[in-house]
């Protein structure tokens, strides 16, 4: 290397910035070239120039601690308009709506199965007492046999009315269970057709006003006088059956 | 996101010296430069969950740098707010005047007055190497160049303060 190639790398070998091989061939060059080792010791000195530490310019004081709370306010501004973001009160909202309409869905499916399965549960105790020939444990056309008879078996009393005046003559009581309760059940007849009427307290779920739905063949209406409920099965039709339903309120 | 202002505080803040200390040189007064720290800093913070570990003291100082570019290119009052042309201040020797003889190199203010005279690309590449220990590739990382431009912005810079020094090289180099 002659002396220009070396100029150009005692920068890198002043900073010690050389890889070996180069390094080497530098240092042998300066044990033989007293112009470019003066090159180095001037080098050298500027360095030591420029080591005196105070020309690093001093931080002021109270800069970091400036800005240390400006990054704080900044995080904690972030924070907040996060939430104060139109598109994120819209989420809000959003998750809000579909929340609320998955807890009516909820609601609805779960009351909907109460329902359903009420509505089973009434068709199925009124076939069994039919083919069971297990209609009635109490037979009587006075209601004022059938109405003590309940008393002690059950823990409630419920009302017994004879509708024989509508067409629809009571033939005697029974004790059931609907819905896991323990309910009376009132036989009334219409010609050949008989009706169940289920009666048992009221839970906050019974609806107040009267349902009529069909299940396999049979009519059912549900209503409640806030006290009690009452569902009726039979295979009168519709018309009839909500006959008797008016008939049994008013009376 | 919680603690991050006091895990920022922790990884970049011990480098705000360096950074106030580059600013500082590139910007040339105590108020723009405490501006130019502040806003590099919100900037860091605002990237911060960006930030992937490693050198938290290049990455503060490449963020001060840009920012320190920008302020001077739009507060163009300096020369250096033109993007340095290399060709046109290569080798020239600012300080070529009677009274760079009578500097003497052991005052602070005339050492700082040398440097202040570099160009502003020479002079970052020096702040960083002399006052701030960094490396070639350090270098070349904060200030987007190859470390080869690194090398020959080094070279140049130390030529000019050699000379308003009055550290002169021996004549006959290639200089």
């Amino acid at each position: 290397m002659n002396c220009q190639q070396i100029q150009r790398l005692i920068h890198a070998h002043h900073d010690r910035e050389l890889d070996a091989a180069n390094t080497l061939q530098v240092d042998e060059h300066l044990a033989d070239c007293p112009r470019c080792f003066t090159a180095t010791r001037q080098l050298s000195a500027l360095r030591d120039v420029l080591q005196n530490p105070e020309l690093r310019y001093a931080t002021p004081s109270g800069l970091r601690r400036t800005i240390s709370a400006a990054v704080e306010r900044s995080e904690k501004s972030e924070r907040e308009t996060i939430f104060s973001q139109p598109w994120f009160q819209r989420l809000g909202w959003a998750v809000a709506a579909v929340l609320l309409i998955g807890c009516f869905a909820v609601l609805h499916l779960s009351t909907a199965r109460n329902e359903d399965h009420l509505l089973a549960d009434l068709t199925a105790s009124h076939v069994r007492s039919l083919m069971a020939n297990h209609l009635t444990d109490v037979a009587s056309t006075d209601q004022h046999t059938v109405k003590p008879w309940f008393d002690g078996k059950l823990d409630f009393a419920p009302t017994v009315k004879d509708l024989r005046e509508s067409g629809f003559p009571l033939l005697g009581g029974r004790m059931d269970v609907i819905d896991g309760h323990p309910a009376a059940a009132l036989v009334y007849g219409r010609q050949k057709h008989f009706l169940n009427l289920f009666v048992w307290p009221a839970s906050q779920a019974s609806p107040a006003e009267i349902r009529s739905t069909q299940r396999n063949g049979y009519n059912v209406i549900r209503w409640s006088d806030g006290k009690m409920t009452f569902g009726v099965v039979s295979d009168l039709n519709e018309a009839e059956l909500r006959e008797f339903v008016r008939d049994w309120s008013v009376k | 996101m919680p603690n991050a202002s006091a895990n920022f505080d922790q990884t970049i803040l011990p480098h705000l010296e360096a950074a106030y200390n580059l600013a500082r040189w590139l910007i040339g007064n105590e108020r723009d430069a405490e501006d130019v720290t502040q806003e590099a800093c919100m900037r860091a913070f605002k990237f911060f969950s960006g930030f992937r570990g490693g050198d938290a003291r290049a990455w503060l100082l490449t963020i001060v740098r840009r920012t320190a570019w920008t302020w001077l290119r739009s507060n163009r009052r300096h020369e250096e707010a033109v993007e340095f042309d290399e060709e046109l201040h290569g080798g020239e020797d600012h300080s070529a005047n009677p009274e760079a003889s009578l500097m003497r190199a052991g005052d602070v203010e005339v050492v700082r007055q040398a440097i202040a005279a570099l160009p502003a690309v020479f002079r970052e590449a020096l702040v960083l190497r002399e006052l701030e220990g960094c490396s070639y590739k350090e270098i070349a990382d904060i200030a987007g160049v190859p470390v080869g431009t690194v090398m020959s912005r080094l070279t140049r810079a130390r030529r000019q303060l050699q000379t308003a020094l009055s550290i002169q090289p021996q004549s006959g180099g290639p200089s």
